[in-house]
């Protein structure tokens, strides 16, 4: 029996053929895994014993997770232009069940990337973290923003020279006040007494539905153009 | 639906091509049209462009359903392809990726349905992932997806690639019965045989 599939059937069907591929190959989180656990462990052989301050630990936590997120979220645009699947795609789908669809992902591997990466944070550096249901908050809001910018800018690369390049230097601008913030935010999380956190997390917020509003209306012409 | 294609004035320039000064037709509904011409004289490109994948230089493309005209997201629910740069996901077996494909196009195939269109295509069995099909078989995958979308507009470039005689055979069936459908084609092809299925040519130089 034929049946018409929903946008959001469709968007789900995207996240589960992303999962599927990913579960064959590995390509993607052997990259951000192997990239994140590195780098990890270059910081705690390079400052040993030192007792880092929660605005430095806030920092490299996120600094670690960019850099991570630079090194495999592409792969949802590129390894379509690779492999020659962007073209069956261009011809049988609709733009913006493709655009959320890989969103979802990216928003998934950089959720467990995060909790991958977290413990192993937290248990390496000797990190108190005095709300670890806050600091749960901003990595799922921080993570949104950098899931739905890097997933643009990655469609937006995949017919250029240099796309790994690009990639990063195209994100970096849209990224850094998502990740001023979060850094921010993070830092109050390493600290016993909070202070005012209300208004970069309504920012993050605000900050997050703004990119998904615009990078929906550019992409069907991305996709089309 | 019964939908028109009509293209005005098109012109395609690449930085360092110029391929048409002003291409101006009608592609009527139902019809058969082939388009020819030399390697390298932009017979794929023209097709995308009449199929709106790409966008001319310049010029105009209208799609119109009797009296109505369609918008270009319109039209491509309505345009089915069969292209070379058109290819599967590697990991993915022959019936996964005709599911997939054939539901983002917004149709749901039960199990059954996958398995008559593959053995239809002389692709079922165990075949395993994509990556191990020849050129062929890719191809005979692709068949399998224009029939599964059923699409009213077929895009045809080079149908007959890649095939062998089983293949071609299947093509021209798939042809035949498209043409008894009243399904418009538009064939890119240097082919003669396929050429010879044609109600209408359109020469490119």
């Amino acid at each position: 029996m034929q049946t018409m599939s929903s946008s959001f059937h469709r968007t789900m069907l995207v996240v589960q053929k992303e999962i599927k591929t990913e579960c064959r190959s590995y390509y993607a989180m052997s990259a951000l895994f192997m990239f994140s656990l590195t780098t990890l462990t270059a910081i705690s052989m390079s400052i040993g014993n030192l007792q880092l301050t929660p605005q430095l630990l806030a920092v490299l936590l996120w600094i670690i997770l960019f850099f991570s997120a630079m090194t495999g979220l592409s792969r949802v645009f590129l390894q379509e232009q690779v492999s020659g699947t962007i073209q069956t795609l261009r011809a049988y789908s609709d733009a913006q069940p493709i655009l959320f669809g890989k969103f979802i992902y990216n928003f998934l591997l950089l959720n467990i990337l995060t909790l991958f990466l977290l413990p192993l944070f937290v248990i390496v550096l000797n990190v108190d973290i005095y709300h670890p249901l806050l600091l749960l908050l901003i990595f799922f809001m921080g993570n949104a923003g950098i899931a739905m910018i890097t997933t643009l800018i990655a469609s937006m690369i995949i017919y250029t020279q240099m796309q790994n390049a690009l990639f990063t230097v195209l994100s970096f601008p849209l990224i850094l006040p998502i990740f001023l913030f979060c850094i921010q935010l993070t830092e109050a999380v390493f600290v016993p007494d909070t202070f005012m956190l209300q208004q970069p997390l309504v920012f993050i917020f605000i900050y997050d539905l703004v990119m998904i509003g615009i990078a929906s209306i550019l992409f069907d012409y991305i996709w089309y153009d | 639906m019964n939908i028109d294609i009509a293209f005005t004035n098109i012109h395609k320039t690449f930085p360092s091509l110029s391929l048409y000064q002003g291409l101006t037709g009608k592609i009527p509904a139902g019809v058969c049209t082939c388009i020819v011409g030399e390697n390298g004289s932009g017979k794929s490109t023209f097709l995308k462009i009449l199929a709106g994948i790409i966008k001319p230089s310049a010029g105009f493309i209208t799609y119109m359903d009797a009296k109505r005209k369609l918008t270009m997201e319109d039209f491509r629910h309505h345009a089915g392809f069969l292209t070379p740069d058109m290819q599967f996901y590697d990991t993915m077996t022959a019936k996964e990726n005709l599911y997939f494909f054939t539901a983002m196009s917004g149709i749901e195939l039960s199990d059954s349905e996958l398995l008559e269109l593959l053995v239809h295509v002389q692709l079922a069995g165990d075949v395993g992932a994509v990556k191990n099909f020849s050129t062929g078989m890719k191809q005979r995958l692709k068949i399998a997806l224009l029939l599964a979308s059923k699409k009213e507009v077929w895009f045809l470039d080079e149908p007959s690639s890649n095939l062998d005689k089983a293949g071609r055979t299947l093509i021209k069936k798939m042809l035949f019965n498209a043409r008894s459908q009243n399904r418009t084609i538009l064939l890119a092809t240097n082919d003669l045989v396929e050429v010879g299925y044609a109600d209408d040519v359109i020469q490119l130089s």
